[in-house]
C-alpha cells in the first residue's frame, strides 16, 4: 500500500471472479463427463469454502454487530464481510446476491460425488442449475469491476 | 458468442505478455526473488491459456449456456491479464543501475526483526511519486494466483511463508537514503497483514463497531445526505434508489474507515520506531496545498495530529524540540468536507487511543526507550556526521535482532541533523556544499552506517566476538 493516496480503483472481486470462472468450466467438464484435473478440483473446493464464508459474512450484515462478536470471526469471514460491503457499494441498481450457503453445499456435494467412486455421478440437473447461478453471479461481478485494475 | 477476432486478441495478449516476462526473466538479476514473481506470472498465463482453450472447446457443445459462458470466461481472463500486466509492471524495473542496491540488505534486516520472518526485499523504481510496499505473496493470493505463487516459491526451494516485500520508491529520489524512514510505515502494513489473526482482527472489530455506532447516531443526517445525493436510474423506484444510496453511504464509510484504521496503525508503528522522521520523509512526497481525505487515506492534517498525540503520550522521552515543529504542525484541514468524511474523521479520532494500545502490544519496546542515553547517542551521531564519519563506527552491537533498533535510531538522528538549521547550515558551509549536495552526503553517510551495522550484526550473530578478535589478531 502506498503511503500517499492513490487513484487506482481497487478490485475486491478479482479472486472471486477468477475462481467462479474456473468453477463454471469445471462444471461444464462434469456435465460433458470429462475427467477433472487438479486445478478443477482445487477451484471447486476453494470456491465452495469461499461461498460458505460469504454466506456467514452475509448473515452478519443482516444483524447488528459488536466489536467482540466481529473479532471472534475467522479472518476469512471478516475479509469476506468487507468484500460484500465493497460489492454493495459498487452497485448502481439494487440486486439480490445469490444464496451462498446453497451454492457452497451444492459444490461440496458435487465434489464429494465426484471423489467417491462408489457414489454415482452428480445429476446433470444439479450441475446445470449450479452453473447457471455461478454464471449469473460472475456476470454481475464483472459488471461491477473496474475496467483497468491497477496496483 | 465472441467473434473469432476477440478470441484471437485475448490469446495474442497472453502470448505477448508471456514473451515480455520471459525476456525480462532471462536477464541477470542481482538477487533471486524477482525470479519467483516472473515464474509465478508465467504459471498464471499458462492457466489462462488453458482456461480459454478449454472454454472454446467445451462451451460450444452447451446449447443453453455456452455463448454466455464463453463471453464471461473471456471477460474474466481479460481482467486476469490486466492484473498480470499490473503485477509485472511492479517487478519489471528491479535491475535498474539507478537502484541503490546497497540499502536492500539493511532494509531486509530491519524488516526481519520487525516481522520475525525472512524478508528478502525487492526494490523497484516507481514512476509515481510515492513510496510503497506490497507483499508479493499477498498480492498473488488476493488475485487468485496463490497456487502459482506457491509453485514458483517451491521451485527455488524457498519458504512459502515468506512475504517477499516489493518496495517501490520514486525514480527521481533513488539516491535519497533519508526517504527510507517511510519503510517504518510500510513494513507495518506487511506486519499487520502477516499477523492477520491478531492485528487485523482487533483493527477490523474496532473499526466496524465504532463506525456502526457513529452511523446510528448520525442516522438523520445520513438520511438527509442520501436524499440530496441520490441519482435515480431507469427502472428503479425512488424508494429503492434512496435505500440503495443510504446503504451505499454506510458501506462506503465502513470501507474507508477500515483503510484509515490501517493507515493510522502504520503511522503509529512508524512513530514508535522512527519518531516524526517518517513524516519529514512523507513531506517530500506530498504537495503542501492538498489536504483532502480519500477512500484509502485520512487527511495529512489528521495523521500528523494523531502521530503528535501518540508521541507525546507514549514516547515522552523523545526530544520533540523545535526541530520537529514544522513536521508535526497540523496544516489546516479543508473547510468543504462532505458528511461521510466528517463521520470517518470522527471515528478515526475516537478510535486512535485504542489503535495506540494495539501498536504498543505489537511493538513492545520502542528504539527510543531501548537506547540507554538517547541524548548522548544523538550527540555522538551528530558529531560523527559533522566530521563526515559514518556514525555507526562507535555503536556497540550485540549480534541479535535488537541491533536493528539502530537502523531506526540512525534514521531519526540523520533526519534530526538535517532539520536542525544550525547544524545543517554549518555542515554545508564547512564543506562548501549546496543544500542538495549536503543532503546527498548525509544520505551517503547514513547508507554506509546502515550497511555497516547490518554486516557487523550478522557477523556477530554467526561468529560471535571470539572470531572477530581472532581475525583482528591475525
Amino acid at each position: 500500500m502506498p503511503i500517499t493516496p492513490f487513484h487506482s480503483k481497487s478490485d475486491p472481486f478479482a479472486w472471486l471472479a477468477s475462481a467462479t470462472s474456473s468453477v463454471i468450466l469445471a462444471l461444464e467438464k462434469l456435465r460433458q463427463r470429462f475427467v477433472l484435473d487438479p486445478d478443477d478440483l482445487d477451484a471447486l473446493k476453494r470456491t465452495s469454502e469461499k461461498f460458505a464464508s460469504l454466506s456467514k459474512a452475509n448473515a452478519l450484515r443482516e444483524r447488528p454487530y459488536q466489536q467482540q462478536s466481529f473479532e471472534s470471526l475467522s479472518a476469512d469471514v471478516r475479509s469476506d464481510f468487507f468484500t460484500l460491503v465493497a460489492i454493495q457499494s459498487s452497485l448502481t441498481t439494487p440486486v439480490d446476491l445469490p444464496d451462498f450457503d446453497m451454492l457452497a453445499s451444492r459444490l461440496e456435494h458435487i465434489v464429494d460425488q465426484y471423489s467417491d467412486e462408489s457414489a454415482g455421478a452428480s445429476a446433470e440437473e444439479e450441475i446445470e442449475s449450479t452453473q447457471v447461478v455461478c454464471l449469473e453471479f460472475l456476470e454481475r461481478l464483472n459488471q461491477g469491476r473496474p475496467s483497468f485494475p491497477q496496483q | 458468442m465472441p467473434s473469432h477476432w476477440q478470441i484471437e486478441s485475448v490469446l495474442s495478449r497472453i502470448q505477448s505478455i508471456r514473451t515480455e516476462i520471459e525476456r525480462v526473466a532471462a536477464k541477470d538479476h542481482p538477487y533471486a526473488e524477482p525470479g519467483i514473481v516472473y515464474s509465478a506470472l508465467l504459471l498464471v498465463l499458462d492457466r489462462s491459456e488453458k482456461k480459454v482453450t478449454q472454454a472454446l472447446s467445451l462451451y460450444p457443445k452447451n446449447p443453453t449456456l455456452g455463448d454466455r459462458a464463453t463471453v464471461v470466461t473471456l471477460e474474466t481472463e481479460d481482467k486476469v491479464l490486466q492484473d498480470v500486466a499490473a503485477i509485472f509492471n511492479l517487478a519489471d524495473r528491479v535491475d535498474s543501475a539507478r537502484i541503490p542496491f546497497e540499502i536492500i540488505r539493511a532494509l531486509s534486516w530491519a524488516a526481519k526483526s520487525l516481522l520475525q520472518a525472512r524478508c528478502h526485499t525487492i526494490i523497484r523504481l516507481d514512476t509515481v511519486y510515492t513510496y510503497s510496499i506490497w507483499s508479493c505473496r499477498e498480492k498473488f493470493e488476493e488475485k487468485d494466483f496463490g497456487r502459482q505463487w506457491r509453485l514458483a516459491v517451491e521451485e527455488i526451494g524457498s519458504s512459502i511463508e515468506d512475504p517477499v516485500p516489493l518496495l517501490g520508491f520514486p525514480s527521481t529520489a533513488a539516491g535519497s537514503t533519508l526517504l527510507h524512514a517511510i519503510a517504518a510505515h510500510e513494513f507495518a502494513h506487511v506486519l499487520k497483514n502477516e499477523r492477520k489473526s491478531d492485528i487485523s482482527r482487533k483493527l477490523d472489530g474496532l473499526a466496524i463497531s465504532l463506525t456502526t455506532n457513529r452511523c446510528n447516531s448520525s442516522a438523520d443526517a445520513l438520511d438527509g445526505y442520501a436524499r440530496d445525493t441520490t441519482i435515480r436510474r431507469p427502472g428503479v423506484s425512488e424508494k429503492e434508489a434512496l435505500k440503495l444510496r443510504r446503504d451505499q453511504l454506510e458501506d462506503s464509510i465502513k470501507v474507508a474507515v477500515r483503510f484509515w484504521f490501517s493507515e493510522v496503525f502504520c503511522d503509529l508503528v512508524a512513530a514508535r520506531l522512527v519518531g516524526p522522521a517518517f513524516l519529514a520523509a512523507l513531506d517530500r512526497l506530498t504537495p503542501t496545498s492538498a489536504d483532502s481525505p480519500s477512500l484509502t487515506h485520512p487527511p495529512i492534517s489528521v495523521r500528523r495530529s494523531l502521530v503528535s498525540d501518540y508521541l507525546q503520550t507514549e514516547i515522552p522521552n523523545l526530544p520533540l524540540d523545535d526541530v520537529w515543529q514544522d513536521v508535526l504542525r497540523s496544516v489546516t484541514a479543508g473547510d468543504d468536507i462532505d458528511l461521510p468524511w466528517i463521520i470517518c474523521e470522527e471515528v478515526i479520532t475516537e478510535g486512535a487511543p485504542k489503535i495506540s494500545q494495539i501498536v504498543n502490544e505489537v511493538i513492545i519496546s520502542s528504539p527510543f526507550g531501548w537506547v540507554t542515553d538517547l541524548n548522548a547517542f544523538l550527540a555522538s551521531v551528530e558529531e560523527s556526521l559533522e566530521y563526515l564519519s559514518p556514525p555507526s563506527a562507535g555503536l556497540k552491537l550485540a549480534g541479535n535482532v535488537e541491533d536493528a533498533n539502530y537502523f531506526w535510531l540512525l534514521m531519526f538522528a540523520a533526519w534530526r541533523f538535517r532539520l536542525t538549521p544550525k547544524k545543517f547550515e554549518g555542515f554545508k558551509q564547512t564543506y562548501g556544499w549546496t543544500e542538495r549536495k549536503a543532503e546527498e552526503a548525509l544520505s551517503n553517510l547514513l547508507l554506509h552506517s546502515l550497511q555497516s551495522i547490518e554486516l557487523r550484526s550478522r557477523w556477530l550473530e554467526k561468529y560471535g566476538t571470539g572470531l572477530l578478535a581472532t581475525a583482528k589478531t591475525t
